[in-house]
């Protein structure tokens, strides 16, 4: 079974942008477009003064036809890109054919999935290093999606204000990967994604809010939910053993000089206590395979 | 280890030419490597070493020996090759040295954590400067915090300790406002810093400040604070809703 940093490596938007990247030409003047609309967003950046700390939604006026300008195209050459129906020849627009959706919301749409991405790959580059399990990838995931957002306040708040539009397919992967183990069906998968998507949008909308918020800060406003839709069932004795673990673990490593934690005598017992339940963890893994999901930790800093 | 297309497609420079795309890759996989912290003491070392090995790789004006001395875990065999085209004094550098000192700091005894903090905040005063982005110097200025924190945490309440943190909170409250979530932080490590010196009025300072964080951290998720009393939380609250970190 591919892992899931494999998965989210072959998703619509994965092959859009290398479709899309291999006619360099085309490329080249969407990215102009990008810049143009960045260099319009920076006039609407909320100053960071006393009693202004959040960055409220922007709506520019007659958006398309100043980025036209700014990019030194003709408003219908812009208009031409991102409408839905296009031409046989060129980049087909992210949002595809569907009438609804408006040029400048496609436009925008694609502007944040560019911007995004290479936050999205370094932690996605981060998580197949290190083997993550899924909640470590969603947390990663998420937790990049938070810094996207505080480093581009103004495009995650023009509106319709949010995440890259491209977060739903992903938030659709995780949940699929959660689920593969469980008997569940069809509307549990809409719907878990769903809500995976609609906690993005909340951590999203915590970063607009304050515009001092940490992408750690902004993830534990859903860490909670976000891990209960991810994880299999706990086992409270497991939860209670590594509680325990951690517990003792940082008392030991932190203590302060002169502190005892532990006598020599509990000291002796613990250590053939654990490896006796290693001996036995050992076996049970390997009957289960390699699969695992724990909770990835947040006390990245004393 | 898995090796998955998502590695060999991916460069810092992929997607978004130039600076931009390379400091927002640098940015996401540093969010990352923090995840890692909830990992064992050798896999936090190995992350913390892939840090490194990624500040020397796309950080363009700086050499490995520099990044030793600054207190990071630079590996003997590493390759002083540089890739990317990062400087030094990009906010998305300052995140990602400051995950490769979280996590290999916290493989140490708390007693040898503040000069490494130390280290690193000094480096930064070196390369952060006028011509830097404004969040180059939040980051930098929360670097600092971050030795007092430590130097708190082995018993370090030094007038100094408190005045500094006290001037953290007071700028990050005129900056962002009282109920901001850095100023939370702050507020927090004030506290624990007056609880942990308890002189004159410094107990009495210690619960007004509670009370004002548990009101604005009710205001700010709709409920009050639940404390979960692990040992790492230095402050008399949890830095987040159940959870420590920053």
């Amino acid at each position: 079974m591919p892992s899931i940093t494999e998965k989210l490596a072959r998703t619509y938007t994965v092959r859009w942008l290398r479709l899309a990247r291999s006619q360099p030409s085309g490329w080249n003047d969407r990215v102009r477009c990008f810049e143009a609309l960045s260099v319009i967003l920076t006039a609407h950046r909320a100053s960071r003064s006393i009693g202004c700390w959040g960055q409220p939604h922007v709506s520019p006026a007659r958006l398309l036809s100043e980025v036209a300008r700014g990019a030194r195209f003709s408003t219908e050459a812009v208009y031409q890109r991102w409408r839905a129906e296009q031409s046989d020849h060129g980049i087909k627009r992210w949002a595809g054919p569907d009438p609804v959706v408006k040029p400048r919301e496609a436009f925008i749409a694609e502007a944040r999935i560019v911007s995004f991405w290479p936050y999205r790959q370094g932690a996605l580059v981060v998580a197949d290093e290190f083997d993550m399990s899924l909640t470590e990838v969603a947390a990663s995931y998420l937790r990049a999606l938070a810094a996207w957002a505080s480093d581009n306040p103004v495009l995650a708040a023009c509106v319709p204000a949010g995440p890259p539009p491209s977060v739903a397919e992903d938030m659709m992967l995780l949940t699929q990967h959660g689920l593969r183990h469980r008997p569940g069906s069809r509307p549990d998968l809409v719907s878990g994604a769903r809500r995976l998507e609609t906690l993005a949008c909340v951590m999203v909308a915590a970063v607009l809010d304050d515009a001092s918020i940490t992408p750690l800060g902004a993830f534990n406003v859903i860490r909670e939910e976000t891990l209960l839709l991810l994880s299999d069932p706990p086992d409270p004795a497991a939860v209670r053993v590594s509680s325990a673990v951690s517990e003792l673990a940082d008392l030991l490593l932190h203590s302060r000089e002169g502190v005892q934690v532990l006598r020599a005598g509990q000291a002796r017992q613990l250590a053939a206590e654990l490896a006796g339940l290693s001996e036995v963890l050992a076996r049970a893994v390997g009957k289960r395979g390699d699969e695992h999901d724990e909770q990835p930790g947040a006390k990245e800093d004393p | 280890m898995t090796t998955s297309a998502a590695r060999s497609a991916q460069h810092p420079t992929d997607l978004v030419p130039g600076h931009a795309g390379s400091a927002a890759w640098i940015h996401g996989a540093s969010e990352a490597l923090q995840v890692l912290s909830g990992r064992g003491p050798a896999d936090r070392m190995h992350a913390a070493e892939y840090a490194t090995d990624l500040l020397i790789r796309c950080v363009e004006d700086v050499e490995p020996a520099q990044w030793r001395r600054a207190g990071l875990p630079v590996r003997a065999d590493v390759s002083a090759e540089v890739q990317g085209g990062v400087r030094a004094s990009d906010p998305a550098v300052l995140h990602l040295a400051r995950t490769a000192m979280s996590l290999s700091s916290s493989n140490l005894r708390a007693v040898q954590r503040p000069s490494r903090w130390a280290r690193l905040a000094d480096f930064f005063d070196q390369i952060v400067g006028a011509q830097s982005a404004p969040s180059a110097h939040v980051l930098l200025r929360r670097l600092h915090a971050m030795v007092l924190c430590v130097r708190l945490q082995v018993g370090d309440a030094a007038c100094d300790v408190i005045d500094g943190l006290l001037s953290v909170y007071e700028l990050h409250s005129a900056m962002y406002g009282r109920n901001s979530y850095l100023t939370s932080l702050a507020r927090t490590d004030v506290a624990a810093a007056y609880r942990q010196r308890a002189r004159g009025a410094d107990l009495s300072n210690a619960v007004r400040l509670c009370q004002e964080e548990v009101g604005a951290r009710t205001r700010r998720y709709g409920r009050p604070p639940v404390h979960h009393g692990g040992v790492q939380s230095a402050g008399p609250l949890p830095a987040q809703p159940g959870r420590g970190g920053r």
